[in-house]
């Protein structure tokens, strides 16, 4: 078998790692357990433990593992409360620091090294590994750095003030270590807290770094400047970070990501807990506590100063936040609050100083490696990172939403961490916090690479949080919180800052602890739980934080962050985290009542994040994603892929104003929102790269932009050289020329360019909707037409043979055209032919003025002609009467036909003489293998000899079809089959006349009019579609692609005529198209390409119209943003069309290996991306590509990819042409149904269309575990809806619904509801109606009962579950598991 | 000196593969006028198809001429673009005329990059076929 690798494309083959090799079975060895199921939720904790610790982690694990460390825990919090409080503790993080410094010294050495940047870099690269940490980073720092310096100021200001002498004494130590965190100014400090130290850290890098590396995305994002800005904290940092200029601090961020990355260390994490031990030990100094703040990260340098703790308990909070770990668990704390999860986590966290150490831990964990003076540098670090995170996302997001969420979150998380852990160090609970933090870090980021770990995560998060919380909460965090989880972002950032910067500074050294705790606290903390705090803790903990602090802030700050950030931190972070966290959490909770304050929240959160439903916690997994782009998740703990609202859209991450207007993801997408820049990133990836487009979607029903902007104008302005329609993504010169964005030619601006048709005005050319819109239609001047524009001209082909009368469909045909025949898209030049054939050809003459219609019977099919060629293709208008005559008595024509033969070739070359003078549509229904005259074919399928390896005659058998095709594509005809055969009719072969000619195929199998009412309804909603949908004639499409691009293949049904241009002689709006593109020359001197779709084409008014989409994409040299950018969906959708020409050219055996290939490149590409230490035991896998394995699992089970025999070869072929020409959201839809729950729908929330209320109920996976003998599911899989109804539904479900008086009087078969006059009733019907309603095409419904014979038709799409002969989805995990370490 | 039916084959060998550079570099154009949109790939297929065998009766041709006159060297020299060629038209495209190149595949940037591939390599062995068949030639007719 050819390589598999080899299947998918250039992309994918070069870089496969040879290691793995296929292995072809797909039947992959199973391993084993399912326990995958059970696992999944909480295997986090348990997996997690195993696999991700090292041993060293071990300890850590026991925290959290939830229940046990969970009371420790809560003790711990409590104490950190305690600490809190006494803040005066935090002070002692000073004196902590101060002993920090020298631990950090070492640790810091180490993880520092890198200079502050670098630290970020580096840690993040150590720890994390993830190089998106590092990426982030760098743009992080550009952004930090004022932020960082800022925040420097700030946290220097403090700490500097109190400890500022021990800071700076530990500073000179810390630098390095900060400096590998990234806070230069926190590695000081950090160097104390470390875990003192870090809290020194955090601020001036904590905030960027620290709290960027947990939070990495915010981090990152933060340094954007904006959030920087509210950095301000930034200025304590200026000061402090001079020393810390570091400030990389900003770094720190990137820390962050080392935290997690420590994981690895989890042998550190002991340290860590020895660092919060130690810490104490170190502390002593003081500030055991600081410590523990310091190990809460960022805390540190705010804790020490004030030494206590206690403002920087504040700062903790927020850092804890911040760090993702640390601050996931604040955040949770307050999650519990959950409802208010912004304001109550803020609470929390101010509670949650522990947060801090959480972030510590992580830290430490990092450092571990490094040892023990990592710990006090990754505390520092990591808390910092989170920390900084958090309180910049707060302040940051104030300036921009999401992103500079994330980013200032990381940045200001840190300092905020710093504090708590500083203050819970203070708490006495130094001891139980060290515990704390080091459970939390450790966990944190050793359960990362696991993933699972959230429990873990959580728990400590939550203890540290909670203490934290109760600290902060005192100050504000209540307040903060709201604004940073929302509003925060925006307002938020800039109040912070300057309050933090002000409270901090000012009060900083003097009054450190507690003014600036207070102050710090309302900002950082806030600032922290919203954005990090929540979503952090539960994911990031374990998976999530690391991922997030390297991959995450990097992506965030630059392209995502924007986007996705604002909802994410506060949705996905304090529900999406909490959720995962709350499992583990609900035994914190316990402990962390003690905080009360915090437990409140956090209690709050955890329900109703992590118990509440699964779907919550994928919503907020989804939100996450946003922010998150750049976490990784283990998948092997990690169950909940899908978000209960649907996968998230990935938006290309532009730092400006690119985003606004770029093309409808729907209509055109990229598989990867950063283009590698050269082809050796791309190979590195192991990613494909294409286009995925929707050229012809109904924009009219789309209601959100449904505007599509039509011009008309003499003069369609378009680059001299390539040809590009002017676009959004042009650069204008000056007011005269423009620069093409495809081939940087600089071009003259017609006059008519300036003057605006609305205000009649010359001016700006920015004005004209050909600039402000991505999608946009001209009306063509003649320059565009080669002849006048087409009329609009169907032909009708119908088979007439015996078989085709008996399933009854030529009735239905008639009845449906009449009904619509006055709705068929045209004008007044509307022309129209029928032609019948069997083992004859029956033209029918129209011609205007006859009395009725006139049968002709060419029983010659050798060299067809056309019998009275004038009167066959006739005036739709004219002839009306005939036609309605014709239509009404075909039925009753053939009625007792007994010929069997079906002479489709002799037809289809009939009708193409008919319409070859103006092009046209040519639709075919078909009902039996053509077997005479020309084109006839033979039946090939050989029943059940077949290995279930390889399938034969998927290729055509002739090439009749495929010339005929090219012939019509010629004439601008489009053949359009309608397959309605019961038995095989060689659908390979047959549909070549429809692929190359531009057409679309339905098919129908065993449809008979009495037998399969499913399938009558579908034909009946899908010919009407057919008919009156909008169609463009002699149509062709250009994909333009910026210099260095080139489309290397095309998907799609159409003929290519050159290399970038497709001729469609039909082109309807339910078309989809795939190309994959290929990188030529390097990018290097672009910071964006753009693609140009442009489909010219005749509408049915005879109209030449050109619609164009540009879609335009930042550019990459960072593996980290490649992997934050794909699009999984695109992804998937490409690889399904990839596998489809491999499996016609080679063998279907074949294209699943390449599929297999596929998911293991990729997994093994990221591998290499993550730190050694997470990835034992586990399978890292970027948050933006989570759903890959389960998808390529689930086309493996597809009907177009199962290598199981059952599947008729026409069902097969049908599939594979679906997979081709399905706009994505219904080919992501064919392989992984939609299944709600539908027995308890009116608990759901609902949406309003158009007067009715629509429930929406949550997205489930498609696993048995989540089908109960109590409930009713409805199954959405395209085609078909599925009522299952289990046998223990309540009787007044079935009375309510069904009208039936319980289970067992549900008769089979049942395709419709009985409209029943009560609410639940109501609800369920509207919303299967609003299904059916929001597709294109038709679908039947079925109710089917749990004890059904049918039921497999439900039970088949189940693809997480083990069948006989496919794995289950936690098996083909082992088995992906168990070849990426051959 | 004599005129044996080696130098024979070897002269024939050496008109005929002239002829098959000339084939060569025409396909060579035809695909890089295809890579650079000049023609339709249905035009430029019908053009090409009609080239194949042809050009593959040819060189098999002068290889049986070897095979006779018992010119092993060059047979075995011959011998791995034969077997090339037969496999190559034995996995062609369903076609119902003589050729390799669909036009509905011909432009995919795998195909392409592989017609031209073989367009050079094979116009690459045929240069040295012709001088190494005239170098022969002279060889047989000297020596004998």
């Amino acid at each position: 078998m050819a390589d598999p690798r080899l299947a998918f494309g250039t992309n994918f083959q070069p870089n496969r790692p040879p290691g793995p090799q296929p292995v072809p079975n797909p039947g992959f060895p199973t391993n084993q357990q399912h326990a995958a199921p059970g696992m999944p939720p909480k295997m986090g904790m348990p997996q997690g433990p195993p696999g991700q610790f090292s041993g060293g982690p071990q300890p850590p694990l026991p925290p959290m593992t939830g229940a046990p460390s969970g009371p420790p825990f809560s003790g711990m919090p409590p104490p950190l409360h305690g600490n809190m409080p006494p803040q005066g503790g935090p002070r002692p993080p000073v004196n902590g620091f101060s002993s920090p410094p020298s631990m950090q010294p070492p640790g810091s050495g180490v993880t520092r090294t890198p200079g502050p940047p670098s630290g970020m870099m580096g840690s993040a690269a150590s720890s994390a590994g993830p190089g998106n940490v590092n990426v982030s980073s760098p743009q992080i720092r550009g952004p930090f750095n004022p932020q960082v310096s800022q925040t420097g100021q700030m946290l220097n200001g403090p700490t500097s003030q109190t400890t500022v002498n021990g800071y700076q004494s530990v500073q000179g130590g810390l630098p390095p270590s900060s400096q590998g965190q990234q806070y230069t100014g926190p590695p000081i400090q950090p160097g104390g807290p470390p875990m003192g130290g870090p809290a020194p850290n955090f601020r001036p890098p904590g905030p960027p770094t620290h709290g960027g590396p947990p939070l990495q995305g915010p981090p990152s994002v933060r340094p954007p400047g904006p959030s920087l800005p509210p950095v301000s904290a930034g200025q304590g940092h200026p000061s402090m970070r001079p020393s810390g200029p570091g400030q990389p601090p900003p770094i720190v961020s990137a820390g962050q990501g080392p935290p997690t990355i420590r994981p690895p260390g989890p042998g550190q994490p002991p340290p860590v807990v020895s660092a919060g031990q130690g810490p104490p030990t170190m502390r002593p100094p003081g500030p055991g506590q600081p410590p523990p703040n310091v190990s809460a990260g960022q805390g540190p340098p705010t804790m020490r100063p004030p030494g206590l703790g206690q403002p920087p308990p504040t700062v903790l909070g927020s850092q804890g936040m911040g760090a993702p770990p640390g601050s996931g668990p604040p955040l949770r704390p307050p999650g519990p609050p959950g409802p208010p999860l912004p304001q109550g986590q803020h609470t929390s966290r101010p509670n949650e100083l522990p947060v801090p150490y959480h972030g510590h831990g992580q830290y430490s964990h990092q450092v571990g490696p490094t040892m023990n003076l990592t710990p006090g540098l990754t505390p520092g670090s990591g808390n910092h990172g989170i920390e900084p995170a958090s309180q910049k996302s707060s302040r940051a997001p104030s300036p921009i939403a999401n992103q500079i969420y994330d980013d200032m979150e990381g940045q200001f998380a840190p300092s905020p961490q710093g504090m708590t852990p500083v203050s819970s160090p203070p708490g006495s609970a130094a001891p139980p916090s060290q515990d704390m933090s080091r459970t939390t870090g450790i966990t944190g980021r050793r359960q990362y690479p696991q993933m699972p770990s959230n429990s873990m995560p959580a728990p400590q998060g939550q203890q540290g949080y909670q203490g934290p919380p109760q600290g902060y909460q005192p100050t504000g965090a209540p307040a903060y919180q709201p604004s940073s989880t929302q509003g925060y972002q925006p307002t938020g950032a800039p109040a912070y800052q300057p309050s933090s910067t002000q409270g901090y500074q000012p009060t900083g050294a003097p009054a450190y602890q507690p003014s600036s705790t207070q102050g710090y606290q309302p900002t950082g903390a806030p600032a922290y739980q919203p954005g990090t705090a929540p979503g952090y803790q539960p994911t990031s903990t374990q998976g999530y934080q690391p991922s997030s602090t390297t991959g995450y802030q990097p992506s965030s700050t630059q392209g995502y962050q924007p986007g996705g950030a604002p909802q994410y931190q506060a949705p996905s972070l304090s529900q999406g985290y909490q959720g995962p966290p709350q499992p583990g959490y609900s035994q914190m909770p316990g402990g962390q009542p003690a905080p009360g304050p915090m437990s409140g929240p956090a209690g709050g959160y955890q329900p109703g994040g992590g118990s509440s439903n699964p779907n919550d916690i994928l919503s907020n997994f989804s939100n996450m994603g946003v922010d998150d782009s750049q976490r990784f998740l283990n998948l092997m703990q990690e169950r909940r892929l899908i978000p209960t609202d649907g996968l998230e859209t990935v938006k290309p991450g532009f730092q400006h104003d690119f985003k606004k207007v770029n093309c409808n993801p729907d209509i055109f997408r990229c598989t990867l929102n950063a283009i590698p820049q050269t082809s050796s990133l791309l190979n590195k990836a192991r990613l494909p790269l294409g286009i995925i487009i929707h050229p012809f979607k109904d924009l009219s029903e789309d209601e959100e932009d449904g505007q599509l902007p039509v011009i008309q104008s003499s003069v369609i302005v378009r680059c001299r050289s390539c040809r590009t329609y002017i676009n959004p993504f042009v650069h204008f010169v000056d007011q005269r020329r423009w620069k093409c964005n495809l081939c940087y030619r600089v071009n003259d601006l017609p006059d008519e360019f300036s003057f605006d048709p609305v205000s009649k005005t010359y001016g700006d050319p920015q004005r004209r909707p050909e600039v402000k819109s991505a999608t946009i239609e001209f009306i063509a001047p003649s320059e565009y037409m080669l002849r006048p524009p087409q009329p609009a001209v169907y032909v009708f082909l119908l088979d007439v043979s015996f078989n085709a009368i008996e399933t009854g469909y030529l009735q239905l045909f008639c009845q449906v055209l009449l009904d619509e025949l006055d709705k068929v898209p045209g004008d007044t030049r509307t022309q129209i032919a029928f032609l019948a054939y069997d083992r004859f050809l029956y033209f029918f003459g129209l011609a205007e003025g006859q009395s009725q219609p006139q049968m002709m019977v060419v029983p010659d099919l050798e060299d067809i002609f056309l019998p009275c060629p004038d009167n066959l293709l006739v005036n739709l208008s004219e002839s009306k009467d005939l036609v309605i005559d014709l239509l009404n008595q075909l039925p009753t024509l053939f009625q007792d036909n007994r010929e069997t033969g079906s002479a489709l070739g002799a037809a289809l070359q009939a009708s193409f003489k008919l319409a070859s003078g103006s092009g046209g549509r040519v639709t075919v229904m078909q009902t039996v293998l053509p077997t005479v005259g020309p084109g006839a074919l033979q039946a090939r399928e050989m029943p059940s000899n077949v290995s279930a390896k390889n399938v034969p005659h998927l290729g055509p058998a002739t090439d009749f079809y495929k010339k005929l095709a090219l012939d019509c594509s010629a004439q601008q005809i489009s053949v359009d089959l309608f397959l309605l055969n019961g038995q095989y009719a060689d659908l390979a072969t047959l549909t070549c006349v429809s692929k190359y000619s531009a057409g679309c195929v339905y098919y129908y199998p065993s449809f008979h009019t009495l037998k399969t009412p499913g399938l009558v309804d579908r034909f009946d909603a899908d010919f009407r579609r057919y008919l009156t949908r909008k169609i463009g004639f002699e149509a062709v499409m250009r994909i333009r692609c910026t210099r260095g691009l080139s489309i290397h293949t095309f998907h799609g049904n159409f003929f290519v005529r050159s290399t970038d241009l497709l001729s469609l002689p039909n082109i309807n709006p339910d078309a989809g198209f795939g190309m994959q593109m290929s990188i030529e020359d390097n990018l290097t001197d672009t910071s964006s390409v753009c693609f140009q779709a442009a489909l010219l084409y005749t509408s049915s008014k005879g109209e030449r119209r050109i619609r164009v989409h540009t879609l335009c994409l930042p550019v990459t040299n960072q593996l980290s943003d490649v992997y934050a950018g794909a699009d999984q969906q695109g992804i998937i959708c490409l690889l399904a069309k990839m596998a489809v020409d491999r499996s016609v050219s080679s063998s279907m055996g074949d294209a699943r290996d390449a599929l297999i290939n596929a998911a293991l490149d990729c997994l093994l590409s990221y591998r290499q991306q993550v730190p050694a230490s997470q990835r034992m035991g586990a399978l890292p896998l970027p948050f933006t590509l989570r759903i890959l394995p389960l998808y390529i699992l689930a086309m493996l089970k597809s009907s177009a990819f199962r290598s199981a025999t059952n599947v008729k070869l026409d069902d097969r072929v049908f599939s594979l042409l679906q997979c081709k020409t399905l706009p994505l959201m219904y080919l992501m839809q064919s392989f992984y149904p939609h299944l709600y729950p539908v027995h308890s729908i009116e608990e759901r929330t609902t949406m309003t269309r158009g007067g009715l209320v629509i429930p929406k109920p949550p997205l489930l996976q498609l696993s048995s575990a989540n089908i109960d003998r109590h409930g009713a599911y409805l199954m959405d899989v395209g085609n078909d809806l599925y009522l299952m109804v289990g046998g223990a539904i309540s009787d007044q479900f079935c009375q309510d619904i069904l009208d039936k008086p319980n289970f067992m009087s549900i008769p089979e078969g049942m395709n419709d509801l009985p409209e029943t006059e009560n609410p639940s009733s109501e609800r369920l019907r509207n919303f299967i109606n609003y299904l059916m309603d929001s597709r294109p095409y038709g679908a039947s419904f079925l109710v089917l009962r749990e004890d059904s014979k049918n039921r497999q038709l439900f039970f088949q799409h189940m693809v997480e579950d083990k069948t006989e002969s496919s794995m289950s989805y936690y098996e083909f995990l082992q088995y992906l598991q168990q070849r990426t370490k051959s | 000196m004599a005129f044996t039916f080696a130098a024979f084959c070897y002269i024939a060998a050496l008109i005929f593969t002239a002829v098959l550079i000339f084939f060569v570099i025409f396909h060579i154009i035809a695909f890089d006028e295809l890579k650079t949109d000049y023609k339709n790939p249905i035009d430029q297929c019908n053009s090409l198809n009609p080239l194949v065998l042809p050009e593959y009766a040819i060189q098999i041709l002068y290889t049986v001429l070897f095979v006779f006159a018992w010119q092993l060297g060059s047979v075995l020299f011959n011998l791995p673009l034969l077997v090339y060629h037969v496999r190559r038209y034995m996995n062609r495209p369903v076609m119902s005329s003589p050729g390799l190149y669909d036009p509905t595949t011909i432009m995919n940037a795998d195909e392409l990059n592989r017609a031209q591939r073989e367009g050079w390599v094979k116009l690459a062995f045929y240069l040295i076929s012709f001088f190494y068949y005239l170098y022969s030639m002279i060889y047989v007719l000297v020596s004998n």
